[in-house]
């Protein structure tokens, strides 16, 4: 029933929230399902919903706001490889190419075409970090993408039903848990399957063979409202730049936003060169960390989809660490590119003052471990721990919250039950919040002691060491992060053994302060010095303040 | 029961009416009224409600035989801070899991987000020097001096409450209860709440909130059940007295005290004890309860006859039903869907010309617009008077006018103009898109336990859901709905059907093959020894139920399935069959099992229960044998999906005779609520006086 007139807007507001639902409960079944850390703790999964034409309509309400950007386009190189002709129901198709995906190799791109009458009506999508793939221990110093483990190209994992033994047999040899690593690969399935059920089940119950005019509909109208987003903000050309740890020395990241009616163009241009070390990024994902800074900035009063990305440009020269060129390794993709999100939101906010916050200490604390745990398995995992959000025109920023990816903490008595390891602390640091009129949420701090008798490898993945979350309006500066083993402080990117005993310890960047600190409500400073988030000397120091 | 005990009271303490039923037990006569909360002093208004009882039914306090309570004033007291200064003491080096939380964001673009402030704010949350580690050793004992320190430091001025909360406490409580008996010495008297005690599960954040959560209450909880239970007694009554659970099981007095966090759903869980009860009566084994009133609907499942339970919930969300923004409870519940979803929600049309209708709510105050209040916006309630579903005259039996030109004009101003359409076809959208909400949130649970709800019949009460139950039943492919007589009482009713019951639960987190047996034999039997003593301390020692669960999962998920067991004790021959049950439990949930990998265990669970009580009611009404019924007069009505009105016969409920057939489209009232039966519905009333909606044939 293509070509249909347009749909009245109360069936529309019910066929919408529809579309999401769907999506949400396939997220809900990946995540409950899944064995990579990643996925359960960071949430670094996603589920997505495209229409025949490849748009994508729908995701879900939660998983890691990055990968809109990055499904959006990964579609097209699926259909580019195998256009809708060489595809038949039962299908379904992978990639790890981080060029296409999600510029790291163990984000398995996982793509379902749903058929009705013969006729593909949409696309299933989710993305999967798998818990393995090969290579060495994901880390930040790998110097190209073939230490990082095995890549797949566009290849039918299932076809017409059947799985594809061979490609199996090649992926359970090459990963250290091929158990957990194939698991994985069916709960995608499984969420995928649950996409297309529901979506023929709906299509049944509203008697249509195809939603091409709801799809149409849902797609214009969220462009509308990114438009009207957009043109909320005031014209102009805004830019910003900020400097990252880097690997053996800094980076610099470049920011320029032109606003112009209802279109808004990024580009990066001037930002330091591909780097020697695996912590670049594809030009796709930093396009998402940029474009989530946009989308938070400007608020559509709509649920995002592929639609909200139309009116966002994106220029970065190729060759660049923000749009590094193969065989670039890309391990620690985190590391450089989560410095976004709060670089275009801060240069946003010369245009938008009110809605911008200020930085947020992001990237995350991500090393990855391995060795031998409590049960005498082998276990691959990463030790989450985040910094403070930046503190806000209006109030303080959250201590310890995930941004801009969703990172959960892992409960201490869970991992102290599953590895060989035991914590000192875990607590939030003192003084780690940027002061200001507003303050920066603080950063946690913790610290692990090796219980094993076995040695357990630690790929550090940590940045902002060297440069600390940057006050706007006044507000000053969060603290920085560090890394440290036995007391000595180490390099934040490498990969070290841990012993019997050592402790390794970190503590996360604080966010930001918005505001003069001055202006600071004395109850406020008094509240933070009862509850130690600051400590007596730093309320002298910053804050003038006097018992 | 005794001769001279013949009385069951049931109170349901809500934040605007106290409902009473008392049930005479000899004559089966029910009777119930609604008093004013009094907020204060709320056993007040219970006090007033059973003399009103007693003296409806003549009987003397002495012959109450029990009284069972629903109460909101722990979710209130959290709700509104009026809870106890609580302070805390934890391990040193994790004073913060109580504010760290989970670290996730619930809305994902929101830079403004925020998150309820912790119960104990971080200057009274105090680290001590202590340790214990998974295995349950103690590398570290309780050093004596930190927790002198703390409880004389600054912050311990004038605390109320202490919650003690330490590392691994579920695998050893050694330290815990050292550091209780410094406490008592010290601060003599003061309630103190142990994690190790309150919820032995492995998780420091749940814990820790839970703990918290549970001395923040306990004073005022304790307070006002002692007044209650004082006044009682001095009245001449010697009859037990329980509180519901929000795990739709009733808790004697002393549990109560101790446990106050697990009365935090007891309110809404003794709405769906009344469904779970009809389920049984009327031999439908599965159920969906619906329960739709002034700002909220709420839905339960009722599967084989048993509620679904949860494990956790949340409570004083500070965005309205956004799941993550609230603080968590790991207290056994019912499980409740809860949808900004009522007659007070507002509707309007966002900037994509979108009808949205809640979570936003006018509330009892301004009201939706048709109270004449000073209410502007249109709400549910609106559409309901514009659709001439509701009688402007006859609104709560006719104590309230209407004012249906408000309505009209509200919904006009506010859905109408924006959209292009008359106030008619605004109201019928506001209908749908309300019903649909409703609906949606029910599909997205059913769908995430794989349950098909086309399995279930639609039990719907509160002020508002009679008239939306067919629509939303329709909307899930269910083809009965039931609406049971006094709908506005049935959880106070609900009280007076639940079994005492108390849910355990202990971490122990390890592959099911390495399970040490004798240690969750021990555990259970300890555990069972304990709610068997409770029981018996309440009289029950007759009918005594005892089950048993485990959560497990695949080593290395983070997500746990709850895998029935049976008896204890165990042994290392039984492994396999627990296995095979896991096996099972997890394909009913993913349609999918994976061999390779092995099965861990994490948390342990038992519920001991007493019997289930009967409840036995001769409802008051005509018998007749031919079923013909007289409406007492006809208005038309709009039904979605149709723009001309329809002409609807109407009744008085009150009027209906037990096996009564009504054909739709139809119209019954009663000073309760309004049902409407759309055409093509069938409608009978049956035994119980019910209200038997058949919707198969539905014709729009």
């Amino acid at each position: 029933m293509s070509g249909q007139t347009s749909i009245d807007p109360v069936t529309l507001t019910m066929w919408w929230n529809k579309l999401i639902t769907i999506v949400d409960e396939a997220q809900a079944t990946l995540l409950r399902t899944a064995f990579s850390r990643i996925v359960t703790d960071a949430w670094d999964f996603s589920c997505a919903l495209f229409d025949a034409k490849g748009q994508m309509i729908a995701q879900g309400r939660h998983g890691l706001p990055q990968f809109t950007g990055c499904m959006s386009f990964a579609l097209h190189d699926f259909l580019a490889e195998f256009p809708p002709e060489k595809l038949e129901p039962g299908d379904s198709l992978i990639t790890t190419d981080p060029w296409i995906g999600a510029s790291q190799i163990n984000d398995v791109f996982f793509m379902t075409p749903i058929f009705r009458k013969g006729r593909i009506v949409a696309y299933a999508m989710s993305v999967s970090h798998s818990p393995d793939v090969g290579g060495r221990l994901l880390s930040a110093d790998s110097k190209e993408i073939f230490e990082e483990g095995f890549r797949l190209p566009v290849i039918k994992l299932y076809q017409a039903g059947k799985p594809n033994e061979d490609l199996f047999r090649i992926i359970r040899m090459n990963v250290r848990v091929p158990d957990i690593v194939v698991g994985d690969l069916e709960a995608q399935l499984a969420a995928n399957t649950i996409t297309e059920r529901r979506l023929q089940a709906f299509m049944d119950s509203v008697g249509r063979d195809d939603l091409d005019a709801l799809f149409e509909e849902v797609w214009t109208r969220s462009d509308q409202v990114m438009a009207q987003a957009i043109e909320a903000i005031p014209d102009g050309v805004y830019s910003d730049e900020v400097e990252t740890d880097g690997f053996e020395k800094p980076l610099k990241l470049c920011c320029k936003i032109t606003v112009d009616g209802d279109r808004i163009h990024i580009d990066c241009t001037g930002s330091s060169p591909q780097d020697a070390y695996g912590i670049n990024t594809t030009k796709r994902w930093s396009f998402a960390e940029a474009a989530f800074g946009c989308i938070c900035t400007a608020r559509p009063a709509s649920p995002v989809n592929g639609a909200t990305l139309k009116r966002i440009d994106y220029t970065v020269p190729e060759g660049t660490v923000i749009n590094a060129n193969f065989p670039a390794a890309l391990g620690g993709r985190a590391l450089v590119a989560m410095y976004l999100p709060s670089l275009v939101i801060r240069t946003l906010g010369q245009a938008l003052p009110d809605k911008a916050i200020a930085e947020t200490g992001a990237p995350p604390h991500l090393s990855a471990f391995m060795g031998k745990g409590n049960s005498g398995r082998r276990f691959v995992d990463i030790l989450f721990a985040n910094g403070g959000l930046g503190a806000r025109p209006t109030m303080d920023g959250v201590s310890s919250l995930g941004f801009p990816a969703n990172i959960s903490g892992v409960p201490v008595e869970v991992t102290e039950n599953e590895k060989p390891l035991t914590f000192l602390y875990k607590e939030l640091a003192t003084d780690s919040g940027g002061p200001g009129t507003f303050r920066g949420g603080l950063g946690h701090a913790l610290a692990v002691k090796s219980t094993s008798p076995e040695t357990m490898t630690f790929a550090a993945r940590m940045d902002r060491t060297e440069h600390p979350t940057i006050g706007i309006n006044g507000g000053f500066n969060g603290a920085p992060a560090s890394v440290a083993i036995n007391g000595e402080t180490v390099h934040p990117k490498k990969t070290r053994e841990l012993s019997q005993g050592d402790v390794f310890a970190i503590q996360c960047a604080g966010g930001a302060g918005y505001g003069r600190p001055a202006e600071r409500k004395p109850d406020a400073i008094a509240a933070d010095l009862a509850d130690g988030y600051v400590s007596e000397d730093a309320a002298k120091r910053d804050y003038n303040w006097e018992r | 029961m005794s001769d001279d005990k013949y009385i069951a009271i049931g109170v349901d303490i809500g934040g605007t009416f106290t409902d009473v039923v008392v049930v005479d037990e000899r004559t089966h006569a029910i009777h119930s009224a609604k008093v004013l909360t009094t907020p204060e002093q709320p056993e007040n208004a219970v006090l007033t409600a059973v003399d009103e009882m007693l003296q409806l039914t003549s009987a003397v306090p002495a012959a109450i035989r029990t009284l069972v309570h629903g109460t909101t004033l722990a979710t209130n007291a959290i709700i509104e801070r009026k809870g106890a200064r609580t302070l805390m003491l934890t391990t040193k080096g994790f004073r913060d899991a109580l504010e760290t939380r989970t670290e996730l964001r619930y809305d994902l673009y929101d830079l403004f987000i925020q998150f309820p402030e912790p119960l104990v704010p971080r200057r009274r949350r105090i680290g001590i020097t202590e340790r214990t580690l998974f295995d349950g050793s103690v590398p570290t004992p309780l050093l004596a001096n930190d927790v002198h320190e703390a409880l004389t430091s600054e912050h311990a001025r004038d605390v109320e409450a202490i919650a003690i909360c330490f590392l691994h406490s579920y695998a050893n409580p050694e330290n815990e209860k050292a550091a209780r008996a410094l406490v008592e010495e010290v601060l003599p008297g003061i309630p103190i709440s142990l994690s190790s005690d309150v919820l032995p599960e492995i998780g420091e954040y749940g814990r820790a909130s839970t703990t918290a959560a549970n001395a923040y209450v306990q004073p005022l909880i304790d307070k006002y059940l002692g007044a209650l239970d004082i006044a009682l007694k001095d009245k001449g009554s010697s009859g037990a007295f329980f509180v519901m659970g929000s795990n739709a099981g009733t808790l004697s007095l002393d549990v109560a005290r101790k446990y106050p966090v697990r009365l935090v759903e007891s309110g809404p869980a003794a709405g769906v004890s009344i469904a779970a009860h009809y389920a049984r009566t009327l031999d439908i084994s599965h159920l969906l309860s619906f329960d739709m009133g002034g700002t909220t609907a709420k839905i339960a499942l009722v599967t084989d006859f048993e509620p679904a339970r949860a494990t956790e919930l949340e409570v004083a969300r500070v965005k309205r039903f956004q799941k993550g923004s609230g603080l968590l409870l790991k207290a056994p519940a019912v499980e409740l869907i809860e949808i900004g979803a009522g007659g007070g929600s507002i509707a309007h049309v966002d900037t994509l010309g979108l009808l949205s209708v809640g979570p936003e709510s006018a509330g009892s105050s301004p009201g939706p617009a048709c109270y004449s209040q000073g209410g502007s916006a249109a709400t549910v309630t609106d559409a309901d008077v514009v659709l001439g579903y509701l009688n402007p005259d006859y609104f709560l039996g006719g104590k309230m006018q209407l004012d249906r030109d408000r309505s009209i004009a509200a919904i006009d101003k506010n859905v109408g103009e924006p959209m292009s359409v008359s106030a008619t076809r605004a109201a019928a959208s506001i209908f749908e898109v309300v019903n649909d909400n409703m609906a949606n949130a029910a599909a997205i649970y059913a769908a995430e336990q794989g349950i098909d709800l086309r399995r279930y019949a639609l039990l719907a009460f509160g002020g508002a859901a009679p008239a939306h139950a067919w629509d939303v039943a329709r909307r899930l492919g269910i083809s009965q709905v039931r609406i049971p007589f006094a709908a506005g009482v049935l959880s106070a009713l609900g009280c007076l059907t639940s079994p005492m019951s108390f849910d355990f639960v202990f971490g122990y987190m390890t592959e099911l093959r390495h399970v040490n047996w004798a240690r969750v034999n021990q555990r259970f039997a300890e555990l069972e020894a304990q709610g068997r003593q409770q029981l018996s301390d309440a009289d029950v020692r007759e009918g005594v139920t005892v089950t048993l669960s485990a959560d497990m999962r695949y080593y290395g998920q983070r997500y746990e399935v709850t895998v029935p067991l049976q008896a204890h004790p165990f042994d290392e021959t039984q492994t396999d069959q627990i296995e095979d049950a896991f096996y099972a439990a997890y394909r009913s949930y993913y349609g999918r099992q994976i061999d390779e990998v092995p099965v861990e265990t994490v948390s342990w669970r038992m519920n001991v229960s007493g019997p289930r009580p009967k409840l036995d009611i001769a409802w008051p009404g005509r018998m007749s044998s031919s079923g013909d019924v007289t409406p007492k007069g006809e208005r038309s009505a709009f039904f979605p999906g149709s723009s001309k009105a329809v002409t609807c016969s109407v009744f008085e409920r009150g009027e209906l005779p037990v096996r009564a057939q009504i054909k739709g489209p139809a119209i019954i009232e009663d000073h309760e609520s309004t049902t409407i039966v759309p055409p093509g519905a069938k409608l009978n009333i049956d035994n119980e006086r019910m209200i038997v909606l058949d919707i198969s044939e539905v014709s729009l």
